[in-house]
């Protein structure tokens, strides 16, 4: 999945670092053994 | 990330600080870089202007504004924190070059430069933000004349009670003060390098006005694409997705839930963009965690008093028909023998039907700022003033009387009710 954030103030950067954050934990769970989410087939359906 | 700037995350709370001298760099207002946000993994594009986003074909188009290069890009989930711009008072002559704007580092830096010009200062408009350039300017010895079309300050924050100490703090403190005073053109006076300020009462001669007059939302790439409210502002749900499922927004692109009367309303605050943002950030993956709403807390330090404010004033509760009742609390902050000690003066706005806490204005020389989150919390909970008056709250005779503050306004009110 894509995500585009536009502006980069306070509300931008909380969204960005947000998403990063979300990102960073199912990659350290992730049991799917992709090497890159954008083929994975769990798609953004992921835990 | 696209940004059309070459900074991120620039602290306009912090502009008083650098005009007033108390910060002396700019770039201390500056909590993140380009660069560190990549080494966070977020791809970063500065100097990005977004030009058009078609949400049907989920695409934006952008141009480079290094090399003016104009493309396309893609996405599946959009986040909108294009934030607000100033308010131009639609007046004559607002173009001139010595009327000047507060909101981005680049208007911050023009304002300070022509102040080391200029030691007469107009402040156009008495909001928070009029209020703190007035403050930094008298304390830098400058002559400061503050215009307000209002018959007082800070009007959407505190009611006269309070406006009227503020007021009094000012002019002691040298700012010359204009209330019922509306600019109604500015005409150029290029041979004295000057601009007259028109108003409804007398005329004023300036090299410098800094206009601060509101924020309007900046969210003109939506347009008929997501619903808008009257001021233009992004409506969105609670998980803050706009009309569009595929567009979140946060900040002050976006209308927000006012707790104390349930409605929408356009509130932009730092605190509002950074608590949305996150949240926003978080639900582009589902619905992950609903924005509580706000009570529109704020704070501003005038000389060496602290205002504090949250949720409804008497005024705000009239008009948006909540049927409300306040009470007065004035005292020491802490027992007399406590010196230096200062008089605090709380309004505590409540609803008489349920009795549930609306708003609270605070005022003293002594920090109390954190009460008025401590209300905000009691006013986001629903919380009455029977729960305020007898909640558990600390006392030492540093901080506080045997009954605090905060206990003492809530059972004025509850007394009152009983009455
Ligand atoms: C002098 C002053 C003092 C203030 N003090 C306080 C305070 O004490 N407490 C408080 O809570 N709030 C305060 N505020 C309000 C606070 O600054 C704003 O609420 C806050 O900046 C909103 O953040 P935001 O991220 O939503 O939007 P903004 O700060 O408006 O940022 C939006 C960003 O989007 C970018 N952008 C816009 N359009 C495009 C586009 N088409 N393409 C690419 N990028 C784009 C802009 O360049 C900007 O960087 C103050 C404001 C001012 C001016």
């Amino acid at each position: 999945m894509k995500i585009v954030v536009v502006g980069c103030t306070h509300a931008g950067v909380a969204a960005a670092k947000a998403v990063r954050m979300i990102i960073r934990r199912r990659r350290s769970s992730c049991t799917s053994g992709m090497t890159t989410c954008h083929f994975c087939p769990a798609g953004s359906h992921c835990t | 990330m696209y940004e059309r700037d070459d900074n991120v995350s620039f602290l306009s709370c912090g502009v008083a600080l650098y005009l007033g001298g108390e910060v002396k760099n700019l770039d201390e207002m500056f909590y993140e870089n380009p660069a560190h946000l990549r080494t966070e993994g977020i791809d970063v594009r500065d100097k990005h202007d977004v030009l058009r986003i078609d949400s049907d074909k989920h695409t934006l188009t952008i141009q480079n504004l290094r090399t003016t290069e104009v493309f396309t890009d893609t996405y599946d989930k959009l986040i909108m924190t294009t934030g607000s711009n100033v308010v131009v008072p639609p007046v004559m002559g607002v173009d001139d070059t010595r009327v000047l704007m507060c909101k981005d580092a680049r208007q911050a830096q023009a304002i300070f430069d022509s102040a080391q010009n200029h030691h007469h200062v107009y402040i156009v408009g008495g909001g928070y933000v009029g209020v703190e350039l007035a403050e930094a300017y008298a304390n830098t010895d400058h002559a400061v004349t503050l215009l307000q079309a209002h018959n007082q300050l800070l009007n959407r924050y505190i009611d006269e009670e309070l406006s009227a100490q503020v007021e009094r703090n000012l002019q002691e403190h040298g700012v010359d003060l204009q209330l019922n005073t509306r600019v109604d053109s500015f005409e150029s006076d290029d041979d004295h390098d000057q601009v007259l300020i028109h108003t409804n009462g007398a005329d004023f001669h300036a090299g410098l006005v800094i206009v601060c007059a509101g924020f309007v939302p900046n969210t003109e790439l939506l347009r008929g694409q997501v619903k808008l409210d009257a001021r233009g502002a992004i409506i969105t749900n609670d998980w803050l997705e706009t009309s569009n499922p595929d567009i979140l927004a946060a900040g002050d692109t976006c209308a927000v839930r006012f707790n104390p009367t349930g409605k929408l309303d356009y509130i932009p605050l730092a605190t509002n963009a950074e608590r949305q943002g996150r949240i926003a950030g978080r639900n582009a993956f589902g619905h992950v965690q609903k924005y509580p709403g706000t009570q529109g807390t704020t704070a501003l330090r005038l000389f060496s008093e602290t205002l504090a404010t949250t949720g409804l004033t008497s005024h705000a509760a009239a008009a948006a028909g909540v049927h409300a009742a306040s009470v007065i609390y004035r005292d020491n902050y802490r027992p007399v023998f406590m010196q230096p000690n200062a008089q605090i003066t709380i309004k505590l706005v409540y609803n008489v039907d349920d009795h549930r806490v609306l708003g609270a204005q605070l005022l003293c020389a002594h920090d109390i700022s954190q009460t008025a989150n401590t209300v905000s919390l009691a006013i986001q909970n629903g919380n009455t003033i029977e729960d305020l008056a007898y909640v558990d709250t600390l006392f030492n005779p540093h901080y506080d009387q045997p009954v605090n503050y905060l206990n003492q306004v809530a059972l004025l009110a509850v007394a009152q009710t009983n009455a």
